[in-house]
């Protein structure tokens, strides 16, 4: 049956298949007109988001989690797809039946040293192809969106998403420069606040794109990270702001004592990552980070920052999700 | 006269060890703090390093590894099987369930503790119902429990693994089942540390009949004890301790069953000596440990990891000098 399956997939999709090289390298042949398509994880589904949600054959977790607010601002349709899990945290993939079972013509790849050859291993030979893109890295994000817009067919839409990644990464360098003193921050994770990630993590490579400097010096270890701190070396070192993304740890943070006795309380310098409609820095790194990171250059450094943050937030949503953001609806999205 | 002279000699180097913990730290403190501490005019900081954070994390880790030992050695003589460890009847693999269950369910860290607590004993009672249910076969069958019930939550906690959201709930969950003592808190020490010492109290209490039941459950009754209710006190009582260990800083392997091994080596069999060598030794060892991973890196190496890397080669070692063997 299986076979059956297989065979008559690639009858269908030799047609009018077209070559790519895919931003790993790899060349692979790609239907024309893709209308059904998997994203192998959160990152690279959210971009398919941005060009052609209805082409999506699942998502990989549910648009609405601890960690993302999806269904405020994103097309409704996407609620009701099916949960297909994925190949990223300790997901443990997605499977190869219900993808072809759903006849999906293509799944977009994370180029992650950690993911490398999953997606490959776990399809066991199914005829789906794969094309690896870079989701997370802000650097690359125009190339991104310029290859994607060539994917769908759509290089208008690629070209205005790449131009303003390249805008917004400018924009940075030339604040960085500016920045004489960087402040240190100490990212806070976890229901306890103390968890965080390393500095050469891609979880956490944000920080220093927004001109600051990671306190916590370590090598990145798996691709979940959250690596333990413990509280007397936060105190030891007294970062110069807290960043948090748990929201039941924003709430305490600042009626506990021992945490009192940071610094970055004391002066309230703590800050909440908003996640509508996804998270604006990590789980998962995507490119919401071009706002995000924005967001946290303004917040750490206003007096270098020399945009208008609220109205580059609006931009961005309407840019990027189409969406004409109403004063109160970005109000309620910053708050815990 | 050696027996309270080995216990003495253990108590001062756990003492010992337990101050030079309290000493060092990521956070500097200066000999004249250290004065300052002492005479109550310290700053604000250095008492909270001190009092909040080192002092609380010192003590839970010497409780757990005294706990994690004590049980394990009263395993293993009950059993008669020196690789025995206290996660026979499903104790850890239970209260994993339980944490995975509570992180899964709720935001609320004492949940999590609780189901953590709860779900140790129901596993262990789940094993025990099955060997119940064959009246009379003995010990054997209480092990089959045992190994059904682990088997039984491990795939439980691989059910909740699946089911987790791999953004947020999984890190925690994977972390926190690779033991941690970064998150113990005063306020968690305060409940868990009474009875955890009950525990190991009754465990001592009951050494002089561990021993009768080494000797195995015809002997025992031959002469006298009544071999159901000291097992099922015993058993009640490691579990316990067991089920606290885990609440207070995640699944630690191998102490339990290396600890008891190394003193039976230096001690021999006798449970009355056995049990408190155990004891002291492990929190020795456990706090050893602990303060290595709490200064060795800007982030910590979870302690699960660094009790097997320290313990196997000590292990090894202590194996090819071993003089005393069981029994």
């Amino acid at each position: 049956m299986l076979r059956m399956i297989l065979i008559f997939l690639l009858l269908g999709s030799t047609f009018h298949a077209r070559m790519i090289t895919d931003m790993a390298g790899r060349s692979v042949d790609v239907e024309a007109n893709l209308t059904r398509v998997f994203g192998s994880s959160p990152p690279t589904t959210y971009l398919v988001v941005l060009f052609k949600p209805e082409a999506l054959v699942g998502l990989n977790f549910p648009l609405d989690n601890p960690n993302n607010r999806g269904s405020d601002i994103l097309d409704a349709r996407l609620k009701t797809l099916p949960i297909l899990k994925g190949w990223h945290g300790n997901a443990g993939g997605s499977s190869a039946e219900k993808l072809l079972e759903r006849r999906t013509q293509l799944i977009i790849g994370w180029n992650n040293a950690f993911l490398n050859n999953m997606i490959e291993k776990s399809l066991h030979g199914a005829d789906i192809p794969v094309i690896y893109v870079e989701p997370d890295d802000m650097q690359k994000l125009p190339a991104t969106f310029r290859f994607l817009g060539k994917l769908f067919e759509k290089e208008q839409r690629g070209e205005a998403l790449a131009s303003y990644a390249e805008t917004v990464n400018s924009r940075l360098a030339s604040l960085r420069k500016g920045v004489k003193k960087p402040k240190s921050v100490y990212y806070a994770l976890g229901p306890k606040g103390l968890n965080s990630e390393c500095d050469n993590s891609f979880h956490a490579n944000f920080i220093e794109a927004a001109g600051a400097v990671n306190i916590n010096h370590c090598e990145q270890s798996s691709l979940i990270g959250m690596e333990a701190v413990s509280f007397e070396s936060l105190l030891a070192r007294q970062p110069d702001a807290i960043l948090v993304q748990d929201r039941n740890f924003y709430r305490t943070i600042f009626d506990d004592p021992q945490w009192g006795l940071l610094r970055a309380v004391k002066e309230k310098a703590v800050y909440y990552v908003p996640k509508t409609p996804i998270n604006w820095l990590d789980r998962p790194p995507s490119f919401m980070r071009l706002i995000g990171t924005q967001w946290l250059a303004a917040t750490l450094y206003p007096e270098h920052f020399k945009e208008d943050l609220n109205a580059e937030i609006t931009r961005f949503f309407d840019l990027f999700f189409g969406r004409s953001l109403e004063e109160q609806q970005r109000r309620k999205m910053m708050q815990p | 006269m050696s027996r309270t002279l080995s216990i003495s000699a253990l108590t001062g180097v756990l003492v010992l060890s337990m101050l030079l913990a309290l000493g060092i730290g990521k956070y500097p403190i200066g000999l004249d703090t250290w004065s300052a501490l002492l005479q109550g005019t310290a700053p604000d900081i250095a008492g909270s390093v001190v009092f909040e954070l080192r002092l609380p994390r010192i003590i839970a880790a010497v409780l757990v590894g005294a706990a994690l030992s004590v049980s394990g050695a009263a395993f293993q003589s009950m059993f008669v099987n020196p690789l025995v460890s206290p996660s026979l009847l499903g104790v850890l693999a239970g209260a994993s369930f339980g944490s995975a269950l509570g992180i899964l369910l709720s935001e609320s860290w004492f949940v999590v503790q609780l189901l953590t607590f709860a779900f140790g004993g129901i596993a262990v009672l789940f094993a025990m119902g099955i060997a119940l249910m064959y009246r009379g076969s003995g010990i054997l069958i209480l092990v089959l429990g045992g190994i059904i019930s682990t088997s039984l939550f491990t795939s439980l906690l691989s059910v909740i693994k699946y089911t987790a959201d791999p953004y947020d709930q999984l890190p925690s969950i994977v972390y926190w089942l690779m033991g941690s003592f970064a998150l113990v808190e005063r306020s968690t020490l305060l409940g868990v540390a009474l009875p955890m010492l009950l525990g190991i109290a009754t465990l001592m209490l009951l050494s002089k009949y561990l021993n009768v039941l080494s000797m195995g459950d015809d002997e025992a009754r031959a002469l006298g004890v009544n071999v159901r209710w000291i097992r099922i006190a015993a058993i009640t009582a490691a579990t316990l301790i067991s089920s606290l260990t885990v609440v207070t800083a995640g699944v630690i392997g191998w102490v339990g069953l290396v600890i008891p091994h190394i003193a039976r080596m230096a001690v021999g069999p006798d449970n009355r000596l056995l049990i408190p060598t155990s004891a002291l030794l492990g929190g020795t060892y456990l706090l050893l440990v602990d303060t290595l991973s709490r200064t060795m890196f800007d982030s910590e190496i979870p302690i699960g990891i660094l009790t097997s890397l320290v313990g196997i080669p000590a292990f090894v070692i202590i194996l090819r000098n071993a003089k005393k063997g069981w029994g």
